[in-house]
C-alpha cells in the first residue's frame, strides 16, 4: 500500500476501537444519528456536527471562566468571627506549601492542569495561528488530548466539594464564592465539549488546517460558514 | 516480541493484516510499529495486556490494605484530635443522619474500588481461561469499570478540600492521614489497570469466531 492509499482508506474505513471490527463509515452522517459498531454496538461517532465557531467560542468561554474560577474565592467560611476565603489555585498551592505533595499534586493535575490543557488544545486546534499550523504540533496536541482525557476529574471534584461541605456545615457558615460558580460552569462546558469530541472528530480536527480565508469568511458571514461545518 | 495469539476475530483489522492506531484511528499494515500519521506506538493487541492489567491490579490490592486500616483524615476540633478511617467517615455520616452522603461515600470509596477489582479479575479470568464468553455483557462490564473508576477519587478530594480550605485557628483544622495517599494510589492503579486491559481480546474469543 502506498502512503496515499492508506490515508484515503483511513477516512472511510476504520477499525472499531472497542472490538477491532472493520467498519465502513458513511460518507455523510446526518445530525443526531449515531454510527455504532454492528458487532459490539460501540458508539463510534455521531452526526451532531457543531460548527467550528460553536466549539471555539465554547472552549474560549471555558478558558476565561477557568481563569476566573482559579483566581476568585472558591468557598468562604465564617465561624466565630473568623473569615476564611481561598481560591482554587491558592488552595492547591497551600497543600503544596504544607508539604502534602501527593494531595496537592493530585488536585493540581487532575482538577486544574489537565482540563485546562485539553481546552487550550481544543481552542488552538480551532483557530488558525502561524505557530500552531505545523502538522507535527497539531498531532502532538491531538495525542496529548487523547491521552489525558481519562484523567480529567473536574466533575468528580465538584461532588467532592459538596460532600466536604456537608461535613463542615454544622461548624461554620459557608457561602460559595465567584470561583465556585465559575468552576461549576467550567465543568459543565468541559463535559459538553468532551462528549461532542469523540476520537474520530478530534482527529478530523487535528488533520484539518484552519485557513485564514476560512476564518475571514466565518467572521464576515457567520451564517453561511455555520452550515458548512 | 509480542506473544502469538490463537486467533483474531473474523472481520477484524487484525485478521485482515491491518492494525488500527489507538490514538488517531488510522488503519495501517500490521508490519508497522509506529503510526505513520500521528507517531503513536502501534500494537495489533496491547502486548501482554492481561499481565499488565493483573500486575497493576495486584499492586492496587496491596495499597488497598493501608488505605482501609489507617486514618484518612485527622480532625483537630477545639483542641482535641481525632482520626477517622474511610469506614469511620461513613459511620459518622450515618450517626449524623445524613444517609445520602453516607451512601455516596460508601459507594464511591468502598463499593466501587472493590467491585472494580473484582470486575477486572473476572474479565481477565474469562478472557484468559474460558471459552464461549458472553461478549456483550463483558464489554458492558468493562466500560462501566473504566468509566466509574475516577469517581472513587471523591474521598481523596474531600480530604484535599478540607485540608486546604478549612483552617480556623483554635476551632477546627484537618490533616490528611496515611490512607489518603494510599487510597489515591489505589484509584490511580486501578484506573491504569483498566486502561491496560484490551477490550478487543473479548471479541477475539467465543462464538463469533468460528
Amino acid at each position: 500500500m502506498t502512503e496515499q492509499q492508506r490515508t484515503i482508506k483511513s477516512h472511510t474505513t476504520i477499525a472499531c476501537y472497542n472490538c477491532d471490527l472493520l467498519v465502513r463509515l458513511p460518507e455523510t452522517i446526518t445530525p443526531n444519528h449515531r454510527v455504532c459498531c454492528p458487532r459490539c454496538h460501540h458508539n463510534i461517532t455521531s452526526g451532531e456536527y457543531r460548527s467550528d465557531q460553536y466549539l471555539a467560542a465554547l472552549s474560549l468561554t471555558a478558558l476565561i471562566v477557568f481563569i476566573v474560577a482559579n483566581s476568585f474565592d472558591f468557598l468562604i467560611f465564617t465561624a466565630q468571627g473568623q473569615d476564611l476565603k481561598i481560591s482554587l489555585a491558592a488552595a492547591s498551592i497551600e497543600l503544596w506549601v504544607r508539604e502534602f505533595f501527593v494531595l496537592g499534586g493530585l488536585v493540581m493535575t487532575f482538577i486544574i492542569l489537565l482540563p485546562a490543557l485539553y481546552l487550550s488544545g481544543l481552542f488552538l486546534l480551532l483557530v488558525p495561528s502561524r505557530w500552531f499550523n505545523k502538522p507535527s504540533r497539531r498531532k502532538f496536541f491531538g495525542r496529548l488530548m487523547s491521552a489525558l482525557l481519562p484523567w480529567a476529574m473536574a466533575d468528580v471534584f465538584l461532588v467532592g466539594v459538596l460532600v466536604a461541605l456537608i461535613k463542615i456545615v454544622s461548624i461554620a457558615e459557608i457561602s460559595f464564592g465567584l470561583g465556585f460558580w465559575s468552576y461549576v460552569l467550567f465543568t459543565g462546558i468541559f463535559l459538553h465539549l468532551t462528549i461532542i469530541m469523540d476520537r474520530i472528530r478530534l482527529w478530523r480536527l487535528v488533520d484539518r488546517q484552519p485557513t485564514a480565508s476560512a476564518t475571514q469568511t466565518a467572521l464576515t458571514h457567520p451564517q453561511t460558514s455555520q452550515q458548512s461545518a | 516480541m509480542p506473544e502469538v495469539r490463537t486467533q483474531y476475530s473474523s472481520g477484524s483489522a487484525a485478521a485482515n493484516g491491518l492494525v488500527a492506531c489507538r490514538t488517531c484511528q488510522t488503519l495501517l499494515d500490521a508490519s508497522n510499529t509506529r503510526c505513520t500519521h500521528c507517531g503513536a506506538r502501534l500494537q495489533v493487541r496491547h502486548n501482554y495486556s492481561i499481565q499488565h492489567t493483573l500486575a497493576l491490579l495486584f499492586a492496587a490490592m496491596i495499597f488497598y490494605i493501608p488505605a482501609n486500616i489507617y486514618p484518612i483524615l485527622e480532625t483537630q476540633f477545639l483542641g482535641s484530635v481525632s482520626a477517622s478511617t474511610i469506614m469511620g467517615g461513613v459511620w459518622v455520616f450515618i450517626l449524623d443522619g445524613s444517609y445520602f452522603v453516607a451512601f455516596v461515600i460508601f459507594f464511591a470509596s468502598i463499593l466501587i474500588p472493590l467491585a472494580k477489582m473484582m470486575a477486572i479479575l473476572w474479565l481477565c479470568y474469562r478472557v484468559r481461561y474460558t471459552e464461549n464468553i458472553k461478549q456483550h455483557e463483558l464489554t458492558r462490564l468493562y466500560h462501566i469499570t473504566e468509566w466509574i473508576g475516577k469517581w472513587s477519587m471523591i474521598d481523596v478530594f474531600v480530604v484535599a478540600i478540607l485540608v486546604a480550605l478549612v483552617q480556623l485557628k483554635g476551632l477546627i483544622s484537618f490533616e490528611p492521614g496515611i490512607a489518603a495517599n494510599s487510597f489515591a494510589t489505589v484509584v490511580i492503579l486501578t484506573m491504569l489497570s483498566a486502561l491496560s486491559f484490551d477490550s478487543r481480546l473479548i471479541w477475539d474469543k467465543g462464538k463469533f469466531n468460528e
